[in-house]
C-alpha cells in the first residue's frame, strides 16, 4: 500500500466543497465499501470513493440470475443489497475514513423519509464528504427510480433531503430512463442539488431463447458498460449546456469510461469528474489507469489543468 | 496461499481434451499459492486480432497495421470469466505451472481455447477458499459433472499423497465428452459402480464414471454410479467433495444426507461480474440463524465451497435453481 502517489495540480478538480486529486472516482455499487478493491490499489489514487447504496435497514437483494452480459455491456438486477445504515456507520465508516480519500456515500431508500433519515445521519457522521442521493435504481420495486422519473417527483425527495444535508456536498445521480434528462436536471437544480451524477443504469433486459425465460431472475435490469457511454454522453452534454453550465453546478459523468480517452469525452461534454463502474469488473484497478490517462491527456496536449478542459468541446 | 493479484502469465502450452474441452498450461509466479478449489477470473482476449502479422502473409518488410492492446479490447467479451485451477506442480524444465480446464461454450471460452503457446493470459487470482482438506475420515469421495472435474485433479493428489483412500466419480453425456486421458487399452463391459482403468489426471485413485447414454461405465446420473458403488464398498468414513452444476451438486447434497455422510464440501459454479466481492451478483442462499431462516453468501468471497447442508437448493421447472 501507499506507493508513488502522483501528486499533480493539473488535475486537481473540487465538486461542490469535495476537493479531489484527480477527477476519477468509482461508481456506486462497483467498488463495495472500499477494502474490497484496496486489495488492488491504494484508495488514495483516487479522487473520490463512492460507496455502494446504503439503506435505512439491511437488504438482501434479488433473485439470482443478477447479472447477464450482452454485447460490449452488461445488465444487472442486484437490487440495492447492502448491509443497511447501523452496519454502515459502525462497521464500514471507521474504515473508510482512514483512506486518504473524500467518501461520497450513495443513499438510497423506498420513501422521503427514508432517503431524508439515511442521509440526515450520513450527513452527521465524520468522514462523509458527500451524499449521492440516488433516485435512479431500475431493480427495486419501491422506490429508486420511480423518484427520478418526474418533475414534482424529483423535487420533492431532493428538497426534502436537501434540508437533511448540510455539512456535506449534496450530489444527485439521475436516470437516464425518462424522456427529458435536462428537466430533471433542472428540477434537482433548483430544489438544492448542489452537483449532479450522469447517469445510472438504461433499464434493459436480456432473453434466453433456448428457455423463453428471461436471463434474470427479475426479469429487467440495469445496462451499464461501453454500450451506454454514447448515451450517457449525449446527456452529460445536454445537462452541461441545457442548465448546469449556466447555473455553475458541476456535473459527475459516468457510463461506459474504460479508457482515459474515454472519460476525456465525458469532461470536454461538460463533465467536472467522472465514475469507473463496470471497467472495475474488468481491471480491478481500472480508475487509477484512468486518471493516469487523464494526466497524459492533459500533458501531451499542453492542458495546463482538468479543469480548463470541462466543457472545452469545440462545436 | 497468496493475496489475489491481476497477473499476466506466459502460456506454456494448450491442449485439447475430450470434445469440447481445453486445457492451459501457464507458467506460475514463483510467490504463486493456492489450494484446489480456488478460482482464477480471466480476461478472454482475441490472440489472433492481437498479432495480425500472424495470419497476414506479407510478402513484403512494410510495416504491418497493427492494432493497440487497449483498442481489440474494446472488442472483446466485457467482463472476465471465472475459471477452476485444476491443478499447480512442478514442469519438467524447471519452475511451476497452473493449469486451468476449461470448457468450450461460448465467445469468451472459444478465445481462451484459441490461445497458443508464447502468447500471455491475463488474470486475477487466486480466488475464493477452496476446499477443507482437514476432514478426519479415512476415504475420500470427489464428485464432478462436466468442468466440475478441474478443481479435482488438485484435490485428489493432495488427499491421496496425506493417505486418503481416494475415488472419483464423474458424470458426463457420453464416452467422448470426458476431459480425461483414459489411455488406449480397450475396456471390458463394467458393472454399474464399478471402477474404470484410471485417468493419467487422478494417479493413486480409482475412477467411477457415469454416462447418460452408457457408453462408459455406470449408464445413468454419477449419483447411481455412487450408489452403486458403495452398495459393494459401503460409506463408511467417506467425505464428500463435490463441483459441477447445482443440480447435480443437490442430488449429491441428498445423498450425503442419506447415508449419514459428515461432511460433503460443494463448490458451485456461478454467473460472476467481478469476482472481487464487489458486483454482488455471485449470491448464494445458504441456512442462517435469522427470522427469515436464510442469507446471501457470496461465491466469489465466501466459496466458491460451501458445506452442503448450509446451501438452499430451490427446484424449479429447469430442474434445480438456487
Amino acid at each position: 500500500m501507499g506507493g508513488l502517489q502522483t501528486v499533480s495540480a493539473a488535475m486537481e478538480i473540487a465538486v461542490g466543497k469535495i476537493r479531489m486529486r484527480n477527477p476519477v472516482m468509482t461508481a456506486s455499487g462497483t467498488a463495495g465499501y472500499g477494502p474490497e478493491l484496496a486489495a488492488y490499489f491504494p484508495l488514495d489514487r483516487l479522487g473520490a470513493f463512492v460507496t455502494k447504496a446504503v439503506t435505512c435497514e439491511p437488504r438482501q437483494g434479488n433473485e439470482t440470475p443478477r447479472l447477464a452480459e450482452t454485447r460490449a455491456g452488461m445488465i444487472n438486477a442486484i437490487g440495492l443489497a447492502n448491509v443497511g445504515l447501523d452496519a454502515f456507520l459502525a462497521e464500514k465508516l471507521p474504515w473508510l475514513r482512514k483512506q486518504d480519500v473524500p467518501v461520497i456515500v450513495n443513499v438510497a431508500g423506498s420513501t422521503v423519509d427514508e432517503y431524508v433519515e439515511v442521509a440526515g445521519r450520513l450527513d452527521e457522521a465524520d468522514g462523509v464528504a458527500g451524499i449521492e442521493l440516488n433516485i435512479s435504481c431500475p431493480n427495486v420495486r419501491r422506490g429508486g427510480m420511480e423518484f427520478g422519473r418526474s418533475e414534482p417527483a424529483v423535487r420533492e425527495v431532493v428538497a426534502a433531503v436537501r434540508k437533511a444535508v448540510r455539512r456535506s456536498t449534496y450530489l444527485v445521480k439521475l436516470s437516464p430512463n425518462v424522456t427529458d434528462i435536462v428537466a430533471m436536471a433542472r428540477a434537482a437544480i433548483e430544489a438544492g442539488a448542489e452537483a449532479l451524477t450522469l447517469v445510472n443504469t438504461l433499464s434493459a433486459m436480456a432473453i434466453d431463447a433456448t428457455k423463453r425465460r428471461p436471463v434474470l431472475a427479475n426479469v429487467c435490469g440495469g445496462l451499464s458498460g461501453p454500450a451506454i457511454k454514447p448515451v450517457a454522453l449525449r446527456m452529460v452534454h445536454d445537462v452541461y449546456c441545457g442548465t448546469a453550465r449556466d447555473a455553475g453546478v458541476p456535473l459527475v459523468g459516468v457510463g461506459g469510461i474504460q479508457h482515459g480517452t474515454d472519460a476525456v469525452e465525458f469532461i470536454l461534454a461538460g463533465a467536472t469528474a467522472v465514475q469507473v463502474g463496470t471497467a472495475s469488473f474488468v481491471d480491478p484497478s481500472a480508475a487509477t489507469a484512468i486518471a493516469r490517462d487523464i494526466e497524459a491527456y492533459l500533458s501531451e496536449n499542453g492542458i495546463a489543468r482538468a479543469a480548463d478542459l470541462v466543457g472545452a468541446l469545440e462545436t | 496461499m497468496s493475496e489475489p493479484a491481476t497477473w499476466q502469465l506466459d502460456i506454456l502450452d494448450v491442449q485439447t481434451a475430450g470434445r469440447d474441452y481445453c486445457r492451459l498450461h501457464l507458467a506460475a509466479p514463483p510467490e504463486w499459492r493456492s489450494t484446489p478449489g480456488q478460482f482464477v477470473n480471466v480476461r478472454c482476449d482475441p490472440d489472433v486480432a492481437l498479432q495480425p502479422a500472424r495470419v497476414l502473409d506479407y510478402a513484403d518488410d512494410r510495416p504491418r497495421p497493427q492494432l493497440q492492446a487497449a483498442e481489440v479490447r474494446k472488442r472483446t467479451p466485457l467482463v472476465r470469466r471465472p475459471v477452476s485451477i485444476s491443478d499447480v506442480g512442478n514442469r519438467s524444465g524447471g519452475g511451476r505451472e497452473i493449469v486451468l480446464l476449461l470448457r468450450v461454450v461460448g465467445p469468451a471460452s472459444a478465445l481462451l481455447a484459441r490461445k497458443r503457446p508464447g502468447e500471455t493470459i491475463d488474470l486475477v487470482g487466486p480466488l475464493g477458499n477452496g476446499f477443507d482438506l482437514s476432514t478426519p475420515t479415512d476415504r475420500a469421495w470427489l464428485v464432478a459433472g462436466g468442468c466440475g472435474v478441474a478443481p479435482l485433479v488438485g484435490l485428489a493428489r493432495d488427499l491421496v499423497t496425506t493417505g486418503k483412500h481416494t475415488t472419483v466419480f464423474y458424470g458426463c453425456a457420453d464416452a467422448g465428452d470426458i476431459p480425461l486421458d483414459l489411455g488406449k487399452t480397450p475396456r471390458k463391459p463394467l458393472r454399474p459402480g464399478e471402477p474404470v482403468a484410471g485417468a493419467a489426471e487422478f494417479p493413486g485413485t480409482q475412477l467411477v464414471v457415469a454416462t447418460e447414454d452408457g457408453s462408459l461405465g455406470t449408464r445413468g446420473l454419477v449419483t447411481d454410479a455412487m450408489a452403486a458403488h458403495a452398495a459393494e464398498a459401503g460409506w463408511d468414513g467417506v467425505s464428500l467433495f463435490a463441483c459441477g452444476p447445482d443440480a447435480m451438486m443437490a442430488a449429491v447434497a441428498d445423498l450425503a444426507r442419506a447415508n449419514g455422510i459428515r461432511r460433503c464440501q460443494v463448490s458451485l459454479e456461478n454467473y460472476m461480474g467481478c469476482a472481487i466481492g464487489v458486483c454482488l451478483s455471485c449470491a448464494v442462499k445458504v441456512r442462517a440463524d435469522n427470522a427469515q431462516g436464510w442469507t446471501y453468501k457470496l461465491a466469489c468471497q465466501d466459496g466458491p465451497v460451501f458445506e452442503a447442508d448450509d446451501v438452499i437448493f430451490e427446484r424449479t421447472w429447469e430442474g434445480c435453481k438456487r
